[in-house]
C-alpha cells in the first residue's frame, strides 16, 4: 500500500499545479515581490503577527537544508543546524525540496527553540515524515507569479510589488481562489514604501522586451485588484484577461503601453480607474463576451487602431476619461452598445469619436451621452449605427468632426454647444471665457436653488471664477 | 465690353491658381508649404491634428502617407514638456538624422514596413511594431515586434490568427474569435 501511495502521490502532485505549491490559507497574509528577491525565498508574512516581517528584504533571513518532521501529519519542523528565533513567528518558510515534502509556503506559528518551530500545517506529502528538506524563511520573491509553479493567493492577501523592471517571465495569474467582499486579492505596486502610490516611471514595470507574448495573462481570476503597475513590451497584449464567467477585476493607476497588439484584451467585468492605455500596436482596449468594462478618469490615446473596441459584445461605460489621437475611433462598440459616456473627451481620432451599433439588442435602453467634448474626429463625432434604438445625447460640445457631428440622430441635443473647446494634445483644460464652462448637465441645471456648476468636458476648474468648482480632475 | 471681359479673365486667373486641389499634386513630389496646406485641408481629420504632410501619398487609413516629424512642443498636465504629435502609426515619417524620440507610436500594419527615414536616431520608450529597423538606430525600452494577422474560418467560426516573428519565422501566439461587424 505504501508502495502504491509512493507511486500515486507524486503523480498527483505533478499533474495538478495547484497542488504542486501550497500556500497558507490565511486572509491576512502579505507578500513581498522585488526584482532583487528570489523565488526560493519565504516571501510572505502574516500581518497580524506582532513580530518582525522578514519578507521586506531582498535575501532570506534563514536558509536550511536539513529540515525534517517526525511523521505524516506532523506540523513540528526541526533542523539540526537551527537558527530559528522567536521573531520569526508569522513569517513564511518556503520548503523547496526534500524527501516526502509538499513544496510550498508555510507560516511559522510557534517558536520552540533554535532547532524547532511549528508550522500552520504539516509539510509532508502523506507518505512519510519530511527529511533533508531545503527551505528559506524571509526574503522577497522575485516575481508575483513564481517562474516554476503557480501561486494560489487567498482572499484578503496583499501582494506588494516594489518598483523596478521585471523581465524574462510572463506573469500568468491563475489563482484559483477568489477575492471576497472586502477581502480582494490585491497586487499593489509601490516605489520605496508600501502604500506610497507611485505614478509615472516610479511604478513597477513588467516589460516583455519584445519577446514575451502577453505580459500579464490571467484566466479565471475573480475579485482581484491591480494597483500602480505598468505593462509594456509584449509582442501581443499588455494585459490579457480570459474568462468564461463574469469574473470581476479592478485596475487602478495601471498603464499598458507599447505592446505589439492591444493594450488590454478583456473577457471579464473589469473596472479601469486612473489608467492609461497608450501607444499600442492595435487597439488600446478590446472587450468581448458581453462583459461590462468601466473607465473612470482614464486616458486612452495614441493607439494604432481604436482606443476602445468591442469585438463581440462587451459594454464599455465611461466617466471623466479621454479618448484621443487613436488611429480609428476613440470608442467603438462595433457590434454592441454602451450605457453612458459622461464628462469625457473624444478628440482627434481618425474615424469616429464614438461609434456604436447595438444590433439585435433592443432589450435595453441605451446610449446616454452627456457633458462630453467631441471634436476633431475624422468622420463622425458620434456614429449611431442603428436608428431603432433609444439614443439620448445632450449638453455635449461638437466641433470640426470631418463628416458630421452625429450620424443617425438621437434625442436631445437642445443644449449642445457647437464651438471649439480649444483643447490640444497636451492641454485638456478650458480657457477663460470658454463656452463649455457651466454648460454641462448637473443637478442645478433645472433647479436654480441648487448652486452647483458642471463644465462640458473633463476639466472642472473654473477659469472664469464664477460659482463653485466641482469634481476637480484627478489624473494619473 | 471686350475690355471688361479681359479684366474679369485676369482677375480670375489668380483665383484658379490659388484653388489648387490635392488630386493635382503628384504623389511623389515633396510638398511646398502651400501644397502641404492643400493636402492637410483635403485630408481633414483622416490624419491627426499637427501632422505635416511631406508628400501627397495618403492611400487609406492603413497607409496614411508621408509626413515630416513635427518638433512643436507643449506642456502636459504634470508640467512636463512633450511633443504635441506623438502618434505616427501607419504613416511614413521623415526624421532628421541624430534625433532622439521619446514615448511615440510608429506602429505599422504590415511587418517590415520601411516607414521611418533617418539615420542615427534614438528611440526611447517607443512602439516600433512592424517598422523595418535601421542598424544605425539605438532602441531603448522600445517594442520592435514584427507581426502579421490573418483570418481563418474553422467550423463556421471566423478567427483572427495573430503571429509574431521569431528568428525569421512567424509563429502563432494568439487566436481570437471575430464578431460580424455591422456597416
Amino acid at each position: 500500500m505504501v508502495f502504491l501511495l509512493k507511486l500515486i502521490v507524486p503523480f498527483l502532485v505533478l499533474s495538478n499545479p495547484n497542488l504542486a505549491y501550497a500556500n497558507p490559507a490565511i486572509a491576512t497574509m502579505v507578500w513581498e515581490v522585488r526584482t532583487a528577491g528570489s523565488n526560493d525565498n519565504g516571501g510572505c508574512y502574516d500581518s497580524t503577527a506582532a513580530t518582525t516581517d522578514y519578507s521586506v528584504q531582498d535575501t532570506a533571513q534563514l536558509t536550511l537544508t536539513d529540515l525534517a518532521t517526525s511523521g505524516i501529519g506532523i506540523t513540528s519542523l526541526t533542523s539540526a543546524t537551527g537558527g530559528f528565533t522567536a521573531a520569526m513567528v508569522g513569517n513564511c518558510i518556503q520548503i523547496k525540496s526534500g524527501t516526502n515534502d509538499t513544496p510550498g509556503f508555510y507560516k511559522v506559528t510557534v517558536y520552540t527553540d533554535t532547532n524547532t518551530v511549528t508550522l500552520d500545517r504539516a509539510p509532508d506529502d502523506g507518505v512519510g515524515g519530511v527529511s533533508s528538506g531545503t527551505g528559506s524563511l524571509g526574503g522577497a520573491l522575485a516575481h508575483p507569479d513564481k517562474a516554476d509553479s503557480y501561486l494560489n493567493y487567498n482572499a484578503g492577501n496583499i501582494i506588494y510589488i516594489k518598483a523596478g523592471t521585471y523581465t524574462g517571465t510572463a506573469w500568468s495569474l491563475n489563482t484559483s481562489s477568489d477575492g471576497g467582499n472586502g477581502t480582494p486579492i490585491v497586487f499593489e505596486g509601490y516605489n520605496t514604501t508600501r502604500g506610497d502610490q507611485p505614478h509615472d516611471g516610479s511604478r513597477p514595470i513588467f516589460d516583455g522586451e519584445s519577446t514575451l507574448a502577453d505580459v500579464l495573462w490571467t484566466s479565471g481570476a475573480n475579485g482581484v485588484a491591480f494597483f500602480n503597475l505598468v505593462f509594456t513590451g509584449g509582442t501581443n497584449k499588455g494585459i490579457k484577461i480570459t474568462s468564461s464567467s463574469s469574473n470581476k477585476l479592478v485596475f487602478f493607476n495601471v498603464r499598458s503601453h507599447n505592446n505589439g497588439s492591444d493594450g488590454v484584451f478583456n473577457e471579464a467585468t473589469a473596472y479601469f480607474i486612473g489608467c492609461e492605455l497608450d501607444n499600442n500596436g492595435s487597439d488600446g482596449f478590446v472587450i468581448q463576451n458581453d462583459r461590462t468594462s468601466m473607465f473612470f478618469y482614464s486616458y486612452i490615446h495614441n493607439n494604432t487602431d481604436a482606443g476602445v473596441y468591442s469585438i463581440s459584445g462587451g459594454v464599455p461605460n465611461v466617466i471623466n476619461s479621454i479618448f484621443s489621437t487613436n488611429g480609428s475611433s476613440g470608442l467603438d462598440t462595433a457590434n454592441h452598445y454602451f450605457n453612458y459616456i459622461v464628462n469625457s473627451i473624444a478628440w482627434n481620432n481618425t474615424t469616429n469619436g464614438i461609434k456604436t451599433n447595438p444590433s439585435g439588442r433592443n432589450d435595453i435602453l441605451i446610449h446616454h451621452i452627456y457633458n462630453n467634448i467631441i471634436e476633431d474626429n475624422g468622420t463622425y463625432g458620434i456614429s449611431f449605427g442603428d436608428t431603432d434604438f433609444f439614443h439620448y445625447e445632450d449638453f455635449n460640445s461638437f466641433s470640426n468632426n470631418t463628416t458630421a457631428n452625429i450620424l443617425n440622430g438621437a434625442w436631445g441635443g437642445d443644449n449642445d454647444v457647437l464651438e471649439n473647446a480649444g483643447i490640444t494634445a497636451t492641454d485638456w483644460g478650458l480657457n477663460a471665457g470658454s463656452a463649455m464652462i457651466d454648460a454641462g448637465l448637473d443637478p442645478g441645471t433645472f433647479d436654480s436653488s441648487i448652486n452647483i456648476f458642471y463644465n462640458i468636458g473633463l476639466d472642472q476648474a473654473n477659469p472664469d471664477a464664477v460659482g463653485a468648482c466641482v469634481g476637480s480632475v484627478i489624473f494619473r | 465690353m471686350k475690355k471688361i471681359l479681359l479684366i474679369l479673365l485676369l482677375i480670375s486667373i489668380p483665383t484658379f491658381a490659388f484653388a489648387q486641389r490635392a488630386v493635382d499634386i503628384p504623389k511623389d513630389k515633396v510638398l511646398t508649404d502651400a501644397e502641404r496646406v492643400t493636402v492637410q485641408d483635403e485630408l481633414g481629420r483622416k490624419i491627426f491634428v499637427g501632422m505635416l504632410p511631406y508628400k501627397n501619398d495618403y492611400v487609406d487609413r492603413y497607409d496614411r502617407g508621408t509626413v515630416k516629424f513635427n518638433f512643436e512642443k507643449g506642456h502636459r498636465f504634470d508640467g512636463e514638456e512633450a511633443y504635441k504629435v506623438q502618434n505616427y502609426s501607419l504613416h511614413k515619417v521623415i526624421i532628421p538624422d541624430g534625433t532622439t524620440i521619446k514615448g511615440m507610436n510608429f506602429s505599422q500594419k504590415v511587418a517590415h514596413t520601411n516607414s521611418i527615414t533617418g539615420d542615427n536616431l534614438t528611440f526611447i520608450d517607443c512602439n516600433l511594431t512592424n517598422v523595418e529597423l535601421n542598424p544605425t538606430w539605438t532602441l531603448i525600452n522600445s517594442n520592435f515586434t514584427q507581426n502579421r494577422r490573418s483570418i481563418i474560418i474553422k467550423e463556421g467560426i471566423n478567427y483572427e490568427v495573430y503571429e509574431v516573428e521569431k528568428d525569421g519565422v512567424f509563429v502563432e501566439v494568439d487566436r481570437t474569435i471575430l464578431g460580424v461587424e455591422q456597416p
